[in-house]
């Protein structure tokens, strides 16, 4: 019996490390070809790893005068980028929490009715909303800038972030406030210092959420934008010519993109989790 | 005045959202209803006139749309299938105390937060027939190696493989938070009465999770129904082989951005919109049977 349940946990243990490896193996894999000789990443059969490791492509990458035009990479689809989904977050942050808070603590005619809306609007499929929006922002003229993109992504962020935030602030007890109430501290004050570090983890965990929709986003941006708002996700075509797929500098973009979700992911994970499934537990 | 403004006070927390869902989501969608029932080509002509349902009767009639939509739903019923029963074993695998969860977790989340489209690009360095690392790995277990990239029969299942690694972490999560929150007291009584891994599985478990499973199995289909850039990047906008994988996204790109057909590019859209809020509120009345909202 003693014997057979070992055997059982030895089993389950190999289930699990091979669940952890499939997850991890394919970003796992383009960092180490990033890190190959050229010639390495068309060998056959295929090549773990290089010793020892070079940097020639990622050399090739930034190269300003070479074929993957470094110097766009670094000087405006980076820039890009970031600036989109810094403020595009940022932006979400800051008007979702308001909603979130007053659908969280208040009872008032119609809050249900609400709140469906805003979780339904979640519900919009993305490709087909490009459509749409194509044709408003070329009747505006913000086709190709970051404005463009900033608001979209800003209010494809707002559903899922008031009904994470509202789970976090859900959480704060009410005494706290009432609390603060009494002693004459106003509603923004008692929001801003009593509310908002309470449910720091919350806001991390939503901003993360948001800031990847963004940084991730290939759809809206590959529709809405052209040379100058072009953003990181839209390079990774470009590997693929005439001439076959450029492995090596096509693995070093895909980890210089892939390394912040990478990262993010590490340090936030028990929020980012707890922010996944509070929502879902609790609905 | 202080009695009306204690009863708007409320409703103006969602003034900041306001101007995003009208500018953004609303006009929008309004705008192209109406272009949706106009013919509006302009690489032709900037004429717009109206057609009544003329574009979306096109559309109904069009091969190459019920193909599209086959091909959609083909996709997504797989690898949604595939996806709740991989993320339901790993929940229940992960559901035990053990050295490095915490670190498991966390590894589990890494397909969730990288983008699609370069989960796709990684993955498709697997695939290729000549250098990847499947076609390397199978002969060595004694399968023949496949044409997956070439090969139309296998274009569909190249893209459910790119989206359930992806996504099947979040079913697990989803289902391993569930299955958390079972009281262990009702476990332990179950245990003491006798009951086998099955039964504590088949009586106890799964009636606590299922409307978690319900709520996967509705993100799941959302989300996955708008498929695009994993299926653009893996084989381009003609969808592969025989446009064996031409999801209703490429069709659309097809419609607004090729041939610049902006009335039918519109009833499209809204007839994808149509099919989501379908398969949403059948969903969403499964799940209002289990739990209250």
């Amino acid at each position: 019996m003693r014997i057979r349940k070992r055997i059982w946990n030895f089993f389950i243990c190999i289930l699990i490390t091979l669940v952890v490896f499939i997850s991890i193996f394919p970003p796992l894999w383009m960092f180490l070809t990033s890190i190959k000789k050229p010639l390495d990443t068309m060998a056959r059969p295929p090549v773990l790893l290089s010793i020892p490791p070079s940097l020639e492509n990622w050399i090739e990458l930034f190269n300003p005068e070479g074929r993957w035009e470094g110097g766009k990479i670094l000087t405006v689809m980076m820039p890009n980028s970031i600036i989109a989904s810094l403020t595009s977050t940022f932006l979400t942050i800051v008007t979702s929490f308001f909603a979130a808070y007053s659908l969280s603590r208040f009872n008032f005619r119609g809050r249900k009715p609400i709140a469906f809306f805003i979780i339904a609007t979640r519900m919009l499929p993305p490709i087909a909303t490009v459509f749409p929006l194509y044709l408003l922002m070329n009747q505006v003229g913000l086709r190709d800038t970051l404005i463009a993109l900033i608001l979209v992504y800003t209010t494809l962020n707002i559903p899922l972030a008031v009904w994470m935030l509202k789970a976090f602030v859900d959480e704060v007890p009410r005494a706290i406030e009432e609390a603060a109430l009494i002693d004459g501290a106003s509603r923004v004050y008692m929001l801003i210092k009593i509310v908002l570090p309470l449910v720091a983890p919350g806001l991390v965990a939503t901003s993360i959420f948001s800031f990847l929709l963004a940084w991730n986003d290939f759809v809206i941006a590959f529709f809405l934008t052209g040379l100058r708002a072009k953003t990181l996700p839209l390079a990774s075509t470009a590997f693929m010519t005439e001439m076959g797929i450029f492995w090596g500098p096509m693995g070093a973009f895909g980890t210089l993109v892939m390394a912040p979700a990478i990262l993010f992911s590490f340090f936030a994970s028990k929020y980012l989790i707890k922010g996944l499934t509070l929502g879902a537990v609790k609905a | 005045m202080n009695k009306l403004l204690q009863r708007i006070y409320p409703y103006l927390f969602f003034l900041p959202i306001i101007p995003f869902f009208l500018g953004v989501l609303i006009y929008p969608w309004a705008v192209s209803l109406f272009y949706s029932f106009q013919k509006y080509k302009p690489s032709i002509s900037e004429e717009i006139n109206f057609v009544g349902f003329d574009n979306y009767i096109k559309l109904i009639s069009d091969p190459q749309f019920h193909h599209s939509l086959f091909v959609t739903f083909y996709f997504v019923v797989c690898a949604v299938s595939l996806e709740l029963l991989l993320g339901l074993g790993i929940a229940l695998l992960l559901d035990r105390p053990f050295k490095l969860r915490q670190l498991t977790t966390t590894l589990i989340l890494v397909p969730m937060m990288v983008a699609p489209s370069f989960a796709a690009l990684s993955m498709k360095q697997f695939f290729d027939p000549l250098l990847g690392l499947l076609n390397f790995l199978l002969p060595a277990i004694g399968l023949p190696p496949l044409n997956w990239l070439g090969d139309p029969n296998l274009s569909i299942p190249v893209i459910v493989l790119i989206d359930v690694w992806q996504n099947t972490s979040f079913v697990a999560l989803i289902i391993l938070a569930g299955l958390q929150a079972i009281p262990i007291s009702q476990l332990e009584a179950a245990v003491v009465d006798g009951a086998s891994s099955w039964e504590l599985f088949k009586y106890i478990k799964l009636p606590f999770i299922k409307p978690l499973i319900l709520l996967a199995t509705l993100f799941r289909t959302i989300f996955s129904l708008r498929v695009f850039e994993t299926v653009l990047i893996t084989f381009s906008e003609t969808g592969g082989p025989l446009n064996a994988a031409y999801v209703l996204g490429l069709y659309l790109y097809w419609t607004g951005f090729k041939v610049w057909d902006f009335g039918l590019a519109s009833a499209l859209s809204w007839i994808m919109l149509y099919i989501t809020l379908s398969v949403t509120i059948l969903l969403v009345h499964a799940l209002y049977r289990e739990i209250e909202l």
